[in-house]
């Protein structure tokens, strides 16, 4: 090979290449000026985007220490197994406490945390010994015929809406029609509420999340979200991080997601209808987005089943484990806060 | 290669009668174990087919009860009518793969391909062994990498160029156009490597011979090269939109997951929507997890398996079509 002929080639590829940069620019070009934009009307509501506020510090749940004690041993258990499947929410309290609970009985317990629906329908089947879930059998169309399951409420999961933090100084408060007009679609842009002119961006979980079930019920009081507009993310941590890096967004993720240093300065929680998802505001019936972590046993629970829940609701794991992975405690709920959720 | 046909262990037997009759054991025991081998894959994928076929079928033939309903066929396959608890129509989920298939081979297919003449054809030898070893790299990186990549940096540009050509706030760079990137650059290396090959497999009397003719060496490249290794290169590319299909770790982090159809229709023109969209793969993704039996998404999950079970199988038969053609024989 020559070197003329070489030299003619390289023209050739940089034509090649300055072709197809022109070609990819217009195309850029020509789909961003096809674009659906929606554009917000701006609609003289009073605002009430900033009647309250709460910082995640409030949300702070204090631990007196992060190691309980360990239980006095039962006699009788060595070498049973605990198979525990289910709330990916309650599932870090049940993997920490049998660690301690093993040690001293010579148990064998495994957690696997596949979803609430899963733990109710693997309790129910037999397949393992205790079904965690973010929500009541019955609350589920899959499982409300499981009626054979006894429930025992281990601790209570507090969960918040949280905003990006490019709207944090302006929306601060959201009463609970409005976030029913932004999850069934009615609100588009933070102008129609009142705050800036930037298209909302809602993230929802997966259809049969625990978490999204506890929204849809407690938050938006059973109204199905709107199909279309809503970004969807896998978990609460996936939830996290779109958030953290999205403008004019709202999410909801549990308290304790705010509180970790990462998304200290990304993700910042919001009142609804003028209260913070403190526990004096859950304990006092006034917020109403939180849950029953639920252990179900089929029928009443085996001697080592009810051994392990009795050692998760003792002192020690309540006052220690509960409030440091985030949880409140349900001796700690008024008849005010329970009568929110009642059994159904 | 074909024409020569390998002996078989008796008739090895028969004409080496000084081998030991530990060895021809050995020699038997192997054959059979590795026809056994073959047979049980064969079975597995069978298997497969049969039980996500089966289980899928229950979409349409379920006895409504308090959690799950009868879906038809037009329900499911021609609806884009869903929220995910009375109706499930999921056209909207197959548009998003096959438009995230087409946006995707509009920029892979012709990069790659200009990729592949230079890496086999242009390149001096000197930049041809790092230039290949960079994109073998490429293919080896983890889709969830892309993904992470996708949701930080990829994401964001596309946020912030669309709002400033829409001169506001009004897109977050969720969707199409950002799975497109992703998936785009994860599929490049696929449809090289394939065409470099193709192309280097060109016998080299045939450039010889067109050169030798007065064809200048684009004309060589474009006239005789190509055409020769296009089986090659249709097979790469087939490969590329398997990948594209099944794509789901990366996509997940960008697609955005709305129920939204990404093709829009005016009353004129159809429209990319550059929101939140969803493909196949993410829809399983996110819902299969906590989905429940027996429920109504938990059936339509298993028949959008089928569906791309079949479309994954469909394209690996055509890329066999193709490739056992030969241009020049």
């Amino acid at each position: 090979m020559t070197p003329t002929r070489n030299s003619h080639f390289w023209a050739k590829t940089f034509s090649a290449a300055a072709v197809l940069a022109t070609v990819l620019l217009s195309a850029c070009g020509s789909s961003s000026t096809t674009a659906g934009t929606s554009t917000g009307s701006a609609t003289a509501t009073p605002s009430t985007l900033t009647a309250c506020t709460v910082t995640a510090q409030q949300l702070t749940i204090t631990a007196a220490s992060t190691t309980p004690t360990a239980p006095t041993a039962t006699a009788g258990l060595t070498g049973t197994k605990i198979a525990i499947d289910g709330s990916s929410a309650l599932e870090p309290l049940f993997k920490q406490a049998h660690v301690p609970f093993d040690q001293v009985n010579g148990t064998v317990t495994t957690t696997n945390p596949n979803g609430s629906g899963n733990g109710l329908k693997d309790v129910e089947s037999g397949a393992v010994n205790i079904g965690l879930s973010d929500f009541f059998y019955q609350q589920n169309s899959a499982t409300q015929g499981f009626t054979d399951l006894v429930d025992h409420q281990m601790a209570v999961v507090a969960f918040t809406l949280v905003v990006s933090s490019d709207i944090h100084s302006t929306v601060e408060n959201l009463t609970s029609d409005q976030i029913k007009g932004i999850y069934t679609g009615t609100y588009t842009n933070w102008s129609q509420l009142g705050g800036p002119n930037e298209t909302i961006t809602v993230i929802n979980r997966p259809l049969a999340s625990g978490t999204r079930a506890t929204f849809k019920q407690y938050v938006l009081g059973g109204v199905t979200e709107s199909a279309g507009q809503t970004l969807t993310q896998d978990t609460t941590g996936a939830v996290a991080t779109a958030l953290s890096t999205s403008q004019g967004a709202i999410g909801y993720v549990a308290t304790g997601f705010v509180l970790q240093p990462q998304f200290a300065t990304t993700i910042f929680p919001i009142c609804i209808d003028g209260y913070g998802a403190t526990a004096a505001n859950i304990n006092s019936g006034n917020y109403k987005f939180w849950s029953y972590e639920h252990a179900y046993t089929k029928g009443a629970a085996q001697p080592a089943e009810q051994a392990l829940i009795n050692y998760v609701l003792s002192d020690t794991v309540q006052s220690s484990l509960v409030p440091s992975l985030g949880y409140l405690k349900v001796s700690d709920l008024t008849a005010a806060a329970q009568a929110t959720h009642p059994t159904p | 290669m074909s024409d020569i046909q390998q002996p078989l262990a008796s008739q090895v037997a028969k004409s080496n009668p000084g081998r030991s009759a530990g060895k021809i054991f050995i020699d038997y025991l192997s054959h059979s174990f590795f026809t056994v081998m073959a047979l049980f894959f064969v079975v597995i994928l069978i298997g497969v087919y049969i039980f996500i076929g089966s289980q899928s079928y229950q979409t349409f033939t379920a006895i409504p009860d308090v959690s799950t309903i009868r879906l038809s066929f037009f329900d499911f396959f021609v609806s884009s009518k869903y929220d995910g608890a009375q109706n499930f129509g999921s056209l909207f989920f197959l548009e998003g793969s096959f438009s995230l298939i087409v946006t995707t081979m509009v920029f892979a297919v012709p990069f790659s391909i200009f990729l592949a003449i230079f890496l086999a054809e242009i390149s001096p030898s000197r930049l041809r062994g790092p230039l290949r070893g960079a994109v073998e790299l490429f293919l080896g990186i983890p889709s969830i990498i892309f993904g992470l990549i996708g949701l930080l940096v990829v994401v964001p540009a596309i946020r912030d160029i669309l709002n400033f050509f829409a001169g506001g706030k009004f897109f977050n760079g969720f969707g199409l156009i950002a799975a497109t990137v992703v998936v785009t650059f994860m599929i490049l290396p696929t449809i090289t490597t394939i065409s470099v090959d193709a192309i280097q497999a060109v016998p080299r009397d045939l450039r010889e011979g067109s050169l030798a003719l007065g064809a200048t060496r684009w004309q060589t490249i474009t006239r005789t090269v190509l055409p020769g290794a296009l089986p090659g290169i249709l097979t790469g590319v087939i490969l590329g939109i398997a990948r594209a299909l099944g794509e789901t770790v990366a996509v997940a982090f960008v697609i955005g997951g709305a129920f939204h159809a990404p093709i829009g229709l005016t009353n004129f023109y159809p429209y990319i929507y550059l929101g939140p969209t969803s493909v196949m793969t993410t829809d399983l993704l996110f819902n299969f997890k906590e989905a429940v039996p027996p429920s109504t998404l938990y059936n339509t999950l298993w028949t959008m398996c089928f569906v791309l079970l079949v479309f994954s199988g469909i394209l690996v038969g055509i890329s066999r079509a193709i490739s056992s053609r030969r241009i020049y024989a």
